[in-house]
């Protein structure tokens, strides 16, 4: 039986869209359908056509951004209208958006907006550069700053998922150097991700300014539900340090397992990702504590519903 | 060091049988030693990590994830069947896992 108190997780952007999520969450397609009517009018016009199992725009970067955010939205508007809410939340990279809408600092609209802006910022400073991003599992992060030293001129560790299970950004020579030599040391699996731009590296500091003066002219609010930080796991309280952690999102390496740590020491006692996929539930296998973690379509599976009455209010 | 036994063997089997049902959600009948856990399963290495940590405290093993990293390139694995043989070797020879190439 999950426990409350209850964390929102979201997702970065997607790569496929794992399963139409009709089927099994009625009603869900309506707050879909909502979300991509506003996403149309605000943003993109092309978005209404979206089809899950289509699975449109994943060839386009930012569309596949703005769609990840628009079904993470529905998904946590979808789980408030069945009186499941959080005590706190959480965003994996990118997901940072979709946090500060659940919270209620953003309005829908300027998440869009937002993350359109760092799109085109980001992409004035990588033009005309390759560069990617990868992941290898089954090396310590010993193991991997000891085949970083060699020659690794732009690669940085960008994010952790578990004590095994690393992210990395850079130039896409150098990535994929960087993942041949992982092969060799002894990792499990390696992986080069379908982006071209180096995520949460110093490679897109200077998206600081631009980025930054354009978040000042939107209205951010303070968070109503604590936001984690996944940058020092400090908790986001106010509208200031929530536009901060916005900025260096882009350019500054997280720790996703760290903030699930620190999730689960303040009290967190169910972790719900809110997105399609359950990406971070199976990284979650290899967080140590007695926490639980569900994706919203376990939830609502017929076969163990009823093993979640504790969650429903209703 | 563990002496495999036919009990270990059986044991192990099961183990792996059972957890592909549960993280696949298939049912356990129709998994058989040739199942291809890629195609089969839509199974992955989150899974195949986490079989490796079942086992490390299960059987108390001395061996660092890479060395059996670097034995799996050597001997990559498909089906249920050589994902067992591949565990029964790691908890007989662990961190000597390796040498057994030799």
């Amino acid at each position: 039986m999950p426990e409350k108190p209850i964390a929102f997780i979201f997702p970065a952007f997607v790569t496929e869209y794992p399963e139409d999520p009709s089927s099994n969450l009625p009603g869900f397609v309506s707050y879909c359908n909502f979300f991509l009517q506003k996403a149309a009018t605000a943003i993109d016009p092309e978005l209404i056509d979206f089809n899950y199992n289509a699975k449109n725009f994943l060839g386009d970067e930012l569309r596949t951004q703005l769609m990840t955010y628009l079904l993470c939205c529905s998904y946590s508007e979808f789980l408030k209208e069945n009186n499941i809410v959080p005590s706190m939340c959480a965003g994996y990279s990118m997901g940072i958006y979709a946090a500060a809408y659940q919270a209620g600092s953003i309005s829908f609209e300027d998440g869009l907006f937002l993350i359109r802006n760092a799109f085109m910022e980001i992409s004035k400073f990588t033009a005309g550069k390759k560069y990617g991003m990868g992941t290898v599992l089954g090396l310590s992060r010993e193991d991997i700053i000891q085949i970083m030293d060699e020659d690794s001129e732009t690669i940085e560790i960008v994010n952790q998922n578990s004590p095994y299970s690393f992210i990395f950004s850079g130039s896409l020579e150098e990535i994929k150097k960087i993942l041949d030599k992982a092969r060799n040391e002894g990792a499990l699996n390696i992986r080069l991700l379908n982006v071209t731009i180096p995520y949460h590296s110093k490679l897109l500091e200077a998206t600081k300014e631009p980025f930054g003066a354009f978040i000042e002219s939107l209205s951010f609010k303070d968070p109503e539900i604590p936001i984690v930080s996944l940058i020092d796991q400090s908790v986001l309280k106010d509208s200031s340090a929530l536009e901060k952690e916005i900025v260096r999102n882009l350019y500054t390496n997280l720790n996703w397992y760290y903030t699930q740590l620190q999730l689960q020491s303040s009290g967190v006692r169910s972790f719900i990702e809110c997105g399609p996929g359950k990406t971070l539930v199976k990284n979650a296998k290899f967080v140590e504590g007695e926490s639980r973690f569900y994706s919203v379509s376990s939830l609502f599976d017929s076969n163990i519903t009823s093993s979640h009455q504790g969650l429903f209010e209703k | 060091m563990v002496k495999i036994t036919e009990n270990i063997r059986a044991e192990v089997t099961g183990i792996i049988y059972n957890f592909f049902a549960d993280e696949c959600e298939v049912d356990l009948p129709t998994i058989n030693d040739n199942t291809n856990i890629i195609k089969d399963l839509d199974g992955d290495s989150l899974m195949f990590l986490e079989l490796i940590e079942i086992f490390k405290k299960k059987y108390n093993l001395d061996i660092e994830l890479k060395t059996i990293g670097k034995y799996a390139v050597k001997h990559p694995v498909q089906t249920i069947g050589e994902l067992i043989e591949m565990q029964m070797r790691i908890i007989e020879f662990e961190n000597k896992l390796l040498e057994t190439d030799k």
